[in-house]
C-alpha cells in the first residue's frame, strides 16, 4: 500500500468520516479494487470501525474487495440491451474467460460484471472495458476484442 | 408531557405522545411478538413480526408496533385476523430461510404455523440484535452486517476474524436463534459466527480460566485507574466469598463454623 496515495485522498476529503463513500470511490479508481490493508489504515486514520467500512464496501455494487484484472470488462445488462443480446455475451464471455461475473481471470488479465444501464441504450448491446465504451457488440465482436487483448 | 388520546383493541388509553405502540401493548400486558426488538436497543423493525393494524384518520394501515411512535389519535388493534394473517406469512417466511429454531421455532408453535414455503437451514435471521448491542451498547462494533439482498448477511470484518472483539458475549447473549455460541476451551474463548478468538485470563481465587483478557483491557481504558481485581474473579468465587462474607458477619447468633 503506497500511504501517500491514500493520505492524498484522505486529504482532498478532508479526513471525514461522513466522506467515507467517497473515499472509498477514490480508493477504488486508483486500484480498481478496495485493498484490505488500505481498508484498515483508513479505519485507523479516521476512526472509523472496520466492521462499519466492510460492511459499506459489501453494500454497494460498484465496491469490489477482490483485484480486477488489467482489463477490466463491463456488460450492460440493463433493460434494452439485454434485449438486444447482452445477455447472450456475458454468457460467452464466462465461458470464454472461465470465470463468474465479479471474477478476474488466474493470470489477471480480465475480469468482467455486469451492469444495469450505462445510459447510452441507443447504442446497446454495450460492453465497456476500462472505461472505454463499445457498441452494438455481439459475440463474434466482442471475441475479436478480447483475442486482441490477449 | 403532552398526551394523546388512543383506542388499543377497544380500550381507550391516554399515552404520552411519542410513545411506541409496543411500549403501550407491554404496559397493558398485550402480547405482541418480537423478533428484533431489545428494550436496551434502538428498536431496528427488521423482523416486521410486531406489525399491528392502526386506523388513522379513517385510513387502515399496518406498522411494526416496535418502532411505531404514537403521534396522534389512533386506533390500534394488535391481534385481528388480518394482523394475524401477516405475521403466519412473516413466521414461513422465516421458517422458510433458518427452520425451526430458538425464538421462531417458539412463536411459530405458538401461531400453528405450516413450513409452506419449506424448511430452510440458514443460520440467521437478520434480526440484527448482535450487531446493534455490540455497536449501541458495547461500543465495540466488532461485527456488522455484510453485502445485501439474498447475500446479506452478519460477518466480522471481512469474513475473517472478528479482531476488535473483546469476547464480551452479549451478542451470543441476544441471538433469538442460537447461531451464536460461545465456547471457552481452557485459555481460549471462541465465539462462533462472529469468528472471534480470545484469550482468557485466570480467576484469582480458583485459577479457572474465565474473563477474556481484551475484555479487561476493554474495561480498564472505559473507567481508568480502578482497582480491577473484583473483575479478575470469576463469578463462582464471587459467590462463595460473599457467602462466606455474609457468614462472619452472621447475624443469626454466630451458629456458623
Ligand atoms: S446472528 Fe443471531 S442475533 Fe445476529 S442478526 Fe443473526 S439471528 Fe440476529
Ligand atoms: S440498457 Fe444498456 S445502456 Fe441502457
Ligand atoms: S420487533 Fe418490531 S420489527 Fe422486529
Amino acid at each position: 500500500m503506497k500511504k501517500l496515495e491514500v493520505d492524498k485522498i484522505l486529504e482532498k476529503n478532508g479526513w471525514k468520516k461522513n466522506k467515507i463513500v467517497g473515499i472509498l470511490q477514490d480508493i477504488q479508481d486508483v486500484y480498481y479494487y478496495l485493498p484490505e490493508d488500505v481498508l484498515i489504515y483508513i479505519s485507523e486514520k479516521l476512526n472509523i470501525p472496520l466492521s462499519q467500512i466492510y460492511s459499506i464496501s459489501t453494500f454497494y455494487k460498484a465496491f469490489s474487495l477482490k483485484p480486477k484484472g488489467k482489463y477490466r470488462i463491463k456488460i450492460c445488462l440493463g433493460t434494452a440491451c439485454h434485449v438486444r443480446g447482452g445477455y447472450i455475451i456475458s454468457e460467452f464471455l464466462k465461458n470464454k474467460l472461465k470465470i463468474l461475473p465479479g471474477e478476474t481471470t488466474k493470470d489477471e488479465l480480465f475480469s468482467f460484471e455486469t451492469v444495469n444501464c450505462l445510459g447510452a441504450c441507443a447504442i446497446g448491446p454495450i460492453v465497456v472495458i476500462n472505461e472505454k465504451y463499445y457498441g452494438q457488440m455481439d459475440v463474434e465482436k466482442t471475441e475479436k476484442l478480447i483475442n486482441k487483448l490477449k | 408531557m403532552e398526551n394523546v388520546e388512543i383506542i388499543i383493541d377497544g380500550v381507550r388509553k391516554v399515552v404520552p405522545k411519542r410513545i411506541t405502540i409496543l411500549k403501550v401493548a407491554q404496559e397493558l400486558k398485550i402480547e405482541i411478538p418480537t423478533l428484533c426488538y431489545h428494550p436496551a436497543i434502538e428498536p431496528y423493525g427488521a423482523c416486521r413480526l410486531c406489525t399491528v393494524e392502526i386506523e388513522k384518520n379513517n385510513r387502515k394501515m399496518f406498522v411494526t408496533s416496535c418502532n411505531y411512535p404514537i403521534e396522534n389519535e389512533i386506533k390500534i388493534e394488535t391481534n385481528n385476523e388480518n394482523v394475524i394473517k401477516i405475521r403466519k406469512l412473516i413466521l414461513e417466511l422465516l421458517i422458510a430461510k433458518v427452520g425451526y429454531k430458538g425464538k421462531v421455532k417458539e412463536i411459530a408453535e405458538k401461531y400453528n404455523v405450516e413450513p409452506r414455503f419449506g424448511v430452510g437451514d440458514d443460520d440467521c435471521i437478520l434480526c440484527g440484535l448482535c450487531v446493534n448491542v455490540c455497536k449501541e451498547i458495547i461500543g465495540v462494533n466488532a461485527i456488522s452486517f455484510s453485502s445485501r439482498g439474498i447475500n446479506r448477511d452478519v460477518s466480522p470484518p471481512f469474513g475473517k476474524e472478528a479482531v476488535d472483539c473483546i469476547g464480551c458475549g452479549a451478542c451470543a447473549f441476544l441471538c433469538p436463534i442460537g447461531t451464536i455460541k460461545i465456547e471457552d476451551l481452557n485459555e481460549k474463548r471462541i465465539i462462533t459466527k462472529i469468528n472471534a478468538n480470545l484469550e482468557l485470563e485466570k480467576c484469582k481465587i480458583c485459577g479457572k480460566y474465565f474473563v477474556p483478557k481484551k475484555f479487561i483491557e476493554y474495561i480498564k481504558n472505559k473507567i481508568g485507574n480502578v482497582e480491577l481485581d473484583v473483575f479478575l474473579i470469576c463469578d463462582e468465587c464471587k459467590g462463595e466469598n460473599y457467602i462466606k462474607r455474609l457468614a462472619s458477619f452472621s447475624l443469626t447468633g454466630g451458629k456458623n463454623e
